[in-house]
């Protein structure tokens, strides 16, 4: 079963196998919950969210259709949409989250640093409309390629472009803002 | 290409050229080349870093999170569950039609047993008459010794 391909699993997921359904979510929880955790900015949400996909998963295997697309293009597809329906904190970024991105700094000053650039990133981000979050988050930190965001997000890639370049310079911005806030008040030292 | 156009990609795609849409990368690649067109990746590539920096998600999250899956799948009937994400009933095996029709044949059968036994007691067992309803009744609340034979009860 360890070798079985996702789009094999599915299948058999779909006549009702729960250990093909237990492989599945061994391999792909982590995605689901860092999908959803980037896009909606809440630990808790995400966590609702991954849930939800892979009942999603479990309860629509029979539809999905391996030669339209890989299962891991459906299961984004599937988080992305939760995530994306997921409104109620839309705003905020969760401090708790923010934290637990590994800082590369050696020294504790350069750690802090390096988290408040990235509380800065995550509320940027966290401030975006939910879809470009959304495509920021399947290029930049998933690593599909435009044509595969855009298949996932459903839009033709040129929309998809300009949901990137819009949420691309949102974030650049408020870094922009952040560095010349922390530059102006080390100047005043 | 034009060093406009080249920088406009370069904010929508970021700093590497091999993850710009196939058919700008030829001559993206001959700008990347340029001081000028180097120094504009460099800066989008700075970005690109933060961008991709993911969540943590230990194992034992994943792992916890799997498990209350199977749990819900387990506590919920599958009806409910369907019901529940919004979904028409799946293409999941369903029952044949020859288990539908037995569905139907069990209880039927059922009956006609339950008939034709209650049929056949009637003619084998012998026929008396028993006591009259009335005096069933006054029998089951009041002590039956109490009751004169001479009553007369119907």
């Amino acid at each position: 079963m360890e070798n079985d391909t996702d789009e094999n699993l599915v299948a058999q997921v779909a006549a009702g196998d729960r250990r093909s359904f237990r492989c599945l979510m061994e391999r792909h929880m982590p995605l689901a919950i860092r999908v959803a955790q980037r896009v909606t900015g809440n630990t808790a949400d995400a966590d609702d969210i991954a849930q939800e996909a892979f009942l999603r998963v479990w309860t629509r295997a029979g539809s999905f259709d391996p030669a339209r697309a890989r299962f891991t293009t459906w299961l984004y597809r599937i988080v992305t949409n939760l995530a994306i329906d997921q409104r109620r904190r839309p705003l905020h970024a969760d401090i708790d989250a923010a934290a637990e991105v590994a800082d590369g700094g050696p020294g504790p000053l350069s750690q802090i640093e390096a988290r408040e650039q990235r509380r800065a990133v995550d509320a940027a981000i966290a401030s975006l409309p939910a879809r470009q979050r959304a495509a920021v988050v399947l290029f930049h930190m998933e690593g599909l390629s435009g044509r595969e965001a855009a298949a996932v997000l459903e839009l033709s890639e040129k929309a998809f472009e300009s949901l990137l370049i819009r949420g691309r310079a949102a974030v650049k911005a408020a870094c922009r803002a952040r560095d010349e806030t922390v530059g102006g008040a080390r100047d005043a030292r | 290409m034009t060093p406009a156009e080249f920088h406009r990609l370069a904010e929508t795609w970021g700093g590497d050229v091999e993850r710009w849409p196939e058919q700008v990368r030829a001559a993206a690649r001959a700008v990347a080349r340029t001081p000028d067109g180097a120094a504009v990746l460099a800066a989008e590539r700075r970005l690109d870093l933060v961008l991709a920096e993911a969540p943590v998600v230990t194992r034992r999250r994943a792992d916890d999170l799997a498990w209350r899956v199977m749990q819900r799948l387990a506590e919920e009937p599958a009806a409910t569950l369907m019901q529940r994400v919004g979904e028409r009933p799946s293409t999941r095996p369903r029952p044949a039609p020859l288990r539908n029709w037995l569905r139907w044949l069990l209880p039927a059968a059922s009956l006609a047993c339950s008939v034709l036994l209650g049929v056949s007691l009637a003619r084998e067992l012998p026929f008396g008459s028993g006591p009259s309803p009335a005096a069933t009744i006054i029998a089951m609340t009041i002590d039956l010794g109490a009751i004169p034979n001479d009553w007369g009860l119907p």
